[in-house]
């Protein structure tokens, strides 16, 4: 099958041929020449005139965005952000891939040990948010599922310290991403595993 | 030169070379090892080398048969006739085995783990292409954080049981320190009665590990191994000159020293003084970053033209007066900028500390002095402590000039100093405050190029690593600078000007 | 007489007043309808429902720089504004809001001028905006400005005749030319209910209205993908702010002239006079005036958000080939009808 069954029947004609081979038979709906009620026009201007008077009692399309939150599909790419387990602990461990892979070099690691002898831990992890270009190459590399792109997009600020995200400023609990992590996995399955 | 056969092309080979050292290194055919290193006895344990042998025979009616037999290719010297294939079916199919077997207990550490960037077992792990295991078993778990002295860190989980480590202290030392203990599955690394290791070249087991299981206890977390640059340069600790790489990390931190392959001098080792002191190399806040001159009574920085000026015109004052002392650690070309700033001093010479007793039968000397060779070469005479404490009271100035000079000096020496005018060329002002007139900032070797001569006469080039901070310069430079503006000032163009 | 003169004055204040804030309020409407229309809120930002949204336009505009352009005739250049607004001002004295007050013995009727001529008035008044586009247009040493200003000229007066015409049928059937006499007159029946002269009438001027005012779908005169901005193209600041605002006034004007020429101003078939107090009753007859003057308005701006703007050929043809004609026709059909008595 070609899929042509899928198609919507309306748009059917503009597929060409059918599987079998009979042309489908086009339908022009436009018409060339006018009639003289389109031509006094006066009609028109009155089925206009009320649907513009319907249109405004319709529901407003607008999301009042900094108050009301929008709607956002994980796909989107918005702050790093580096994800806290439940238990407080930090998923990073340092490793340096996402600073290596960062192709604005936006990220420093200061690595250090933790009271668990073999896990590293950042003492701490910046991201300049003014070098930073929501690439989510850092995220692709991460070993650890530790930094991820969150859906936060206001990132202005009025001063170029606070553009500085210090280790503090980028934990975010793990719950809160769950979302793009599932997300991330199943694309990453899509893409990395070509079956042979 | 023996004639054999690889991968069905005739090649001709020095006589009695070894087979893998030979196909990896002249015709660059990157077969992976793990438990062979030149330097150590062959032992073919990890199985990674496998080659196939072809051998051919004539039977007695004639007829010709040929057998294809497996074999590690680190044990097998070359000689005339011999045929190898080291990528057909049956030898990769060996050697991929083979790492599947070394990484079913291998942990997945690699993102916390030092080696990671320059392993072995990552490198041949992804050029086999098998990326993921096919047990299902849980993965031996073993202690990771086993503490083997003060330079060390063994973590058994990661160790493939190559035991490169054990053959090195055998072969290196001729005293084992380490062993394996237990049989079959739980074999593993440890030292006997659990002592800790001893002896200077224990930081080389960090490099000749092939996986991340014994790591420096110095470089643990600082730095990941593709963040480094490897600067070429020579050791300065001693006269033997052993030839090293400088790791700099992004911000201009000297991380890591670690060997460079120099058969004549130190071969793939050095010793732990000159892998674990360079502590010195980053010292920040101690550091002369501008010149400072006397003026009314008290140091205080001016720019580096005031400061050689005033320099230079203490030095042409002085004129017999001046008693020049140079740092051993002053390049050869260094020396030689010294000896003509100095020409017409009553006194100079370079510093020649006493022997320092470190010495070993390895590579370490009892000479602190990386470059006595060159400085004697460019007619520099080495001064001893005597002869020293005998001249100073005589002169009018003295000119301490080459890193590290304040502290090799003794005690007597520099409290003899302390009553004169002195014009330091050094990297910090050490306890000479009271009596410096000039102190202009010095580079460490690390920061300039130039040449050492070690004991042997080899001369042997350093390359700078790290920029110097703020107005210092390469001491060659500043020397240099001082006695343009000496013969300026005597010719009178200086007030011509 | 002081009666007279203070009431004269607090009319003034009063009648200006009106039209600027219906003027600046008609720009949120404006907007918020526009909104509406395409299914969004329009600005909602400064006040509630952004209702001081016009006051903070007026701030920015007042802050912004005032550019003349290289070559601009800087006398004329900063004078065509000032005839937009002030033409249209003028023309706001006509407005009658409602009837007269009895104050103090003395009859005020709720206009700035009574005059006998009120109609001729508005119209010599009103024909000197179009002086201002023109003269702006000109002036700014810029072609499309030019342009913009030459199609000012023709349009207003193509329609002007339409709209003169329409009018001087509504004369024919009130007998007066004071706008406050023939809102008087339509207190039994509205003309727009003098079928079919008054209705046709009714319906030409509207039209026409439309093209006076530059609105949509006749504003060829800004016609922004043809002419950048028209004759408004190189102002700024607070000078394209009163060509703004004069526009918004001369539309609040032609709304009340509607409703005072065919909508019986402010009579609404006797209920006007409903409450016992004539004051109330006054009131009450001011506040009919304005809502039907709003509803023109928000018919204007429903209008200019429906309808594409018309090519300047069919502009021409309809004033001339249809509304003309028309026109011509109404005004002899309620000549005859009122000699034979019909209406």
């Amino acid at each position: 099958m070609s899929g042509y069954d899928q198609v919507p029947e309306a748009a059917r004609p503009f597929l060409g041929p059918t599987p079998s081979g009979k042309p489908v038979p086009v339908k022009v709906l436009r018409k060339d020449r006018l009639d003289w009620k389109e031509k006094v026009a006066l009609i028109e201007i009155f089925k206009g005139m009320g649907f513009t008077l319907r249109e405004m009692f319709r529901p407003r399309f607008t999301i009042q965005f900094p108050e009301e939150p929008f709607p956002r599909h994980p796909s989107v790419k918005g702050r790093p952000v580096l994800a806290k387990n439940p238990d407080g602990s930090i998923r990073c461990v340092s490793c340096g891939l996402c600073e290596f892979v960062c192709p604005a070099r936006a990220i420093t690691i200061d690595p250090g040990e933790t009271s668990d002898p073999i896990q590293r831990e950042p003492r701490d992890f910046q991201i300049d948010m003014l070098r930073c270009i929501l690439c989510g190459m850092c995220e692709e590399a991460c070993p650890e599922e530790a930094i991820l792109m969150s859906d936060e997009l206001l990132m202005a600020t009025d001063a170029r310290p606070k553009a500085l995200h210090h280790l503090e400023d980028l934990l975010v609990p793990v719950e809160k991403l769950q979302e793009r992590i599932d997300y991330t996995k199943r694309m990453y399955r899509k893409w990395n595993r070509p079956q042979s | 030169m023996a004639k054999i056969k690889v991968n069905g092309r005739e090649v001709e080979a020095p006589d009695g070379a070894n087979l893998l050292l030979f196909l990896n290194d002249t015709l660059g055919l990157n077969i992976p090892h793990y438990c062979f290193h030149p330097a150590l006895e062959k032992v073919g344990s990890c199985r990674m080398c496998q080659v196939e042998f072809v051998m051919r025979r004539k039977d007695p009616d004639g007829k010709e048969s040929v057998r294809r037999v497996l074999g590690v290719s680190c044990r097998e010297t070359v000689r005339d006739g011999l045929e190898v294939e080291t990528h057909g079916e049956a030898a990769r199919r060996a050697r991929k085995e083979a790492m599947e077997f070394l990484l079913v207990n291998h942990p997945l550490d690699c993102p916390i783990c030092d080696k990671a960037g320059e392993c072995r077992l990552q490198d041949y792990a992804y050029q086999t292409g098998q990326l993921e295991g096919r047990t299902i078993e849980p993965r031996r778990k073993e202690e990771k954080l086993v503490d083997l002295g003060e330079v060390i860190l063994l973590d058994r989980e990661r160790c493939i049981l190559c035991t490169r480590c054990v053959r090195f202290f055998k072969h290196f030392e001729g005293r084992a320190q380490l062993g394996v203990v237990e049989r079959g599955d739980r074999s593993h690394i440890a030292a006997f009665y659990d002592q800790p290791l001893t002896g200077n070249y224990q930081g080389n087991l960090a490099d000749i590990c092939p996986v991340g299981a014994l790591t420096l206890k110095k470089f643990r977390f600082k730095q990941r191994s593709w963040d480094l640059t490897p600067v070429p340069s020579i050791c300065p600790l001693c006269s033997r000159g052993c030839n090293i790489f400088v790791d700099v990390a992004r911000h201009g931190v000297v991380r890591r020293i670690r060997p460079r392959l120099e058969p004549e001098v130190n071969g793939y080792f050095i010793c732990d003084q000159g892998r674990l002191e360079f502590d010195d190399l980053n010292m920040v806040e101690e550091r002369l970053r501008f010149a400072r001159v006397r003026r009314e009574g008290r140091l205080v920085e001016r720019p580096m033209e005031e400061a050689l000026a005033e320099a230079a015109r203490l030095v042409r004052e002085a004129g017999e007066g001046l008693l020049a002392l140079a740092s051993p650690f002053l390049t050869v070309e260094e020396g030689e900028a010294f000896l003509a700033l100095t020409e017409k001093a009553g006194f100079k010479g370079f510093w020649s500390p006493p022997p320092t007793g470190l010495g070993d039968r390895h590579l370490r000397t009892d000479d602190p002095c990386p470059n006595r060779r060159g400085l004697e070469k460019a007619g520099l005479q080495a001064v001893h402590k005597e002869a020293l404490a005998a001249a100073i009271p005589s002169a009018s100035l003295v000119f301490l000039a080459g890193e590290r000079i304040l502290r090799l000096l003794p005690p007597e020496v520099l409290s003899l100093c302390a009553v004169k005018h002195v014009i330091l060329l050094e990297r910090v002002l050490g306890g000479l405050e009271g009596a410096v007139q000039v102190a202009l900032p010095g580079a460490s070797w690390a920061e300039k190029s130039g040449t050492f001569v070690n004991a042997d006469g080899r001369k042997q080039r350093i390359s700078p690593a790290l920029r110097p901070p703020g107005e210092a310069a390469p001491d060659g430079r500043i020397l240099e600078e001082i006695r343009r503006l000496v013969l300026l000032q005597g010719s009178g163009k200086e007030e011509e000007k | 007489m002081t009666v007279l003169v203070v009431a004269a004055l607090l009319k003034v204040a009063l009648f200006i007043g009106l039209a600027f804030g219906v003027a600046a309020y008609a720009t949120l409407a404006e907007r918020k309808i526009a909104g509406w229309i395409q299914n969004r809120y329009g600005p909602n930002r400064v006040g509630p429902w952004g209702l001081l949204q016009p006051m903070a336009d007026g701030i920015k505009l007042f802050f912004k720089e005032e550019l003349l352009p290289t070559g601009a005739n800087p006398f004329l250049f900063k004078l065509a504004p000032a005839l937009v607004t002030g033409s249209a001002l003028l023309a706001v004295a006509v407005i009658p809001l409602g009837d007269a007050l009895t104050v103090a013995g003395k009859k005020i009727p709720l206009v700035v001028a009574d005059m006998p001529v009120g109609i001729l008035y508005l119209m010599a008044v009103s024909s000197l905006g179009v002086y201002g586009i023109l003269l702006g247009g000109w002036s700014s040493n810029n072609k499309y400005s030019l342009l913009g200003g030459l199609r000012s000229a023709a349009q207003v007066v193509s329609y002007e005749l339409t709209m003169v015409l329409a009018m001087a049928t509504v004369l024919l059937f009130s007998g007066t030319m004071s706008t406050r006499g023939i809102a008087l007159a339509q207190e039994g029946l509205w003309n727009v209910f003098r079928f079919p002269v008054g209705t046709v009438a009714f319906f030409l001027f509207w039209i026409a209205s439309f093209a006076e005012t530059n609105r949509l779908p006749f504003d060829l005169v800004e016609c922004e993908p043809e002419l950048v901005g028209g004759y408004h193209t190189e102002y700024s600041s607070m000078r394209f702010a009163l060509f703004f605002l004069g526009e918004y006034v001369a539309m609040f004007v032609q709304a009340s002239m509607l409703t005072t020429l065919f909508l019986g101003g402010h009579t609404l078939f006797g209920l006007e006079r409903i409450f016992g107090n004539p004051v109330l009753n006054v009131l009450l007859g001011a506040a009919i005036f304005l809502a039907k003057t709003f509803f023109f308005l928000f018919v204007f701006i429903w209008v200019r958000w429906t309808l594409p703007r018309v090519r300047w050929d069919q502009l021409m043809a309809l004033g001339w080939k249809v509304l003309l004609p028309l026109a011509m026709v109404t005004i002899l059909a309620g000549g005859g009808g009122v000699i034979w008595g019909i209406y």
